[in-house]
């Protein structure tokens, strides 16, 4: 029998096609020729091993590290209905041991479209995955996010990993999530808890990661390299992975959305050096000024919601309190430079808490937030919400207030305080706030999943 | 004797377990390993169709008709792609440090 016959014949044994006819020319062959056999043989022990190396890429264990790993991995599989012959064949033949299946995930979905721009939400099954057009972030069961465009190909391989064929992802992993993998051919991005971007070239076999953020570690040709903070680092099929000059560049990943802790300076109002609230109308970055408020610890009953520090308001200050002004507050500038704000949207919260007082006890705080576009200049826009505080000092209330930015955007404003709802006291050596506190303000920008910016 | 149908015979089983030669797991990790490299070097049409059948556990025909082909040119292609990985795997097992 000439080679291509008896390798057709193979293939259909492999793949389960055989006609009866076929399965007789099959068994005469084998049985009439060792050099056929041996062909046959070497066909199923690749078949086995294939069948291994993608069952592996389903777990969690990096693929480099899979020699020690793989006994163990090959007890839980189960049968795909092509290894029902194959395994038949090679449990008589006592060639291969056992190269069962892990159980089918085919029709389980392992990811979801959250948004795009082209495509419709749902869920996404193991496989290649691209887009005709537009942008799409996906999630994956895991956690992990990925936002890609156009023209970029995945395999979604399992929950909490995938291939980049071809392309360029912008990533964002939780910490439930870490683990997540990126294979390329030229090595595997492994996340420790971070946000990076990687692109593939592969007509030059090519792949380059970005780290913006946190950890990650590269496993190529056995060897794991481990990055941290800001790197740019490419690997090739012919180098180990290599740190490379030149600055991180996210907005040349498309990215899923990402939620930004904004740093407030002071904004746990904790003890420690006498931290003093400066005039307002010192217009400074990450200060805290305003009107005659302090920083104390547990006061008329009082406990700080957090930590061992609050802030007291107190008054509006000697001059203000004789025109008749109603409120007490502190402010601080923010700088939003360094963010890209194209549809972001700014929230603010804070923990506010009062002494139960009696029926002339104001009970009233504010939260606003103002967008500038110069650092001390007229605001764009501004919120504003606020609150009444329960008459119960053991608990705190929160406020918060929430916008959606203008891309021109620079510097923000940060005012929390209290007003005098209930009595307004205008007279000097009267108490203005009988015991108003403030804790643990937090700010955060919400940016949406984007393609990248060119 | 009558043959048995739509599977390999006995007499075939019985002969290529009498020519089995033992396979370790050392042997096995190689293979895979070798694999693991030798996939990478498959033109991208192929190495797809080898992930849809083995990563995907798809059959045959579904990749015909997901790719828009006849199924016969799937098994040509996968037959191909088979023989382009086992050369592949042969050179690089044969590069390996023997133990």
């Amino acid at each position: 029998m000439k080679q291509q016959e008896l390798e057709k014949l193979v293939e259909g044994f492999l793949n389960d096609s055989l006609s009866s006819s076929e399965w007789d020319r099959l068994n005469t062959e084998l049985e009439s020729s060792r050099e056929s056999r041996d062909i046959f043989r070497d066909s199923i022990e690749l078949h086995g091993g294939l069948a291994e190396f993608h069952s592996l890429r389903d777990s969690i264990i990096p693929i480099t590290d899979f020699a020690e790993d793989l006994p163990r991995q090959r007890t839980e599989r189960s049968l795909w209905p092509l290894a029902a012959t194959l395994t038949f064949a090679v449990i008589a033949i006592g060639v291969l041991g056992l190269f069962v299946w892990k159980l089918s995930l085919t029709e389980v979905g392992i990811a979801e479209i959250v948004s795009s721009d082209s495509q419709p939400k749902g869920t996404l099954k193991k496989g290649s995955f691209s887009i005709d057009s537009g942008f799409a972030e996906i999630e994956m069961s895991s956690g992990a996010r990925f936002a890609m465009e156009h023209g970029t190909t995945v395999r979604l391989i399992s929950g909490n990993r995938i291939r980049l064929v071809d392309g360029t992802i912008g990533v964002i992993v939780p910490k439930r999530a870490r683990g997540f993998t990126v294979e390329t051919d030229q090595g595997n991005i492994v996340d420790l808890g971070t946000r990076f971007g990687v692109s593939v070239d592969s007509q030059k076999q090519l792949a380059k990661a970005e780290l913006f953020s946190g950890e990650i570690e590269i496993h190529s040709d056995g060897e794991i390299t481990t990055f941290r903070g800001k790197n740019v680092i490419t690997l090739t099929d012919s180098e180990p992975p290599r740190r490379v000059d030149g600055s991180v560049e996210p907005q040349n990943f498309p990215m899923p959305k990402t939620t930004e802790v904004i740093p407030i300076v002071k904004g746990d109002f904790e003890l420690g050096e006498n931290y003093q609230i400066a005039d307002s109308s010192e217009v400074r970055l990450g200060v805290w000024g305003g009107n005659y408020a302090k920083i104390v610890s547990e006061s008329q009953g009082i406990s700080p919601y957090a930590g061992e520090g609050m802030l007291k308001l107190v008054s509006s200050g000697p001059d203000e309190m004789a025109s008749g002004r109603r409120f007490c507050d502190v402010l601080q500038w923010v700088d939003f430079r360094p963010y890209v704000l194209e549809g972001a949207t700014i929230s603010a919260r804070a923990y506010i808490n009062r002494v139960a007082g009696d029926e002339k006890t104001d009970t009233q705080f504010e939260l606003k937030l103002s967008a500038h576009r110069a650092l001390g200049g007229e605001k764009l826009i501004e919120w504003n919400t606020s609150r009444l505080a329960d008459s119960d000092p053991e608990t705190w209330e929160i406020i918060q207030c929430s916008g959606q930015l203008l891309p021109d955007t620079q510097y923000m404003v940060l005012r929390i305080g209290a007003s005098e709802n209930q009595l307004n006291n205008t007279e000097p050596g009267e108490i203005e706030f009988d015991g108003h506190y403030i804790d643990h303000i937090e700010m955060k920008l919400i940016l949406p999943a984007r393609p990248a910016v060119r | 004797e009558k043959r048995q149908r739509n599977r390999l015979s006995d007499a075939v089983m019985e002969i290529l377990a009498d020519e089995a030669e033992p396979v370790d797991s050392d042997s096995q990790v190689q293979l895979v390993t070798a694999l693991k490299h030798c996939l990478t070097k498959l033109p991208p049409r192929s190495r797809s169709m080898i992930e849809m059948l083995y990563e995907d556990e798809k059959k045959p025909a579904q990749i015909a008709e997901e790719i828009n082909w006849e199924v016969n040119g799937v098994y040509v292609a996968l037959s191909r792609a088979r023989s382009q990985l086992k050369a592949c795997v042969n050179a690089k097992l044969k590069q390996a440090p023997a133990e």
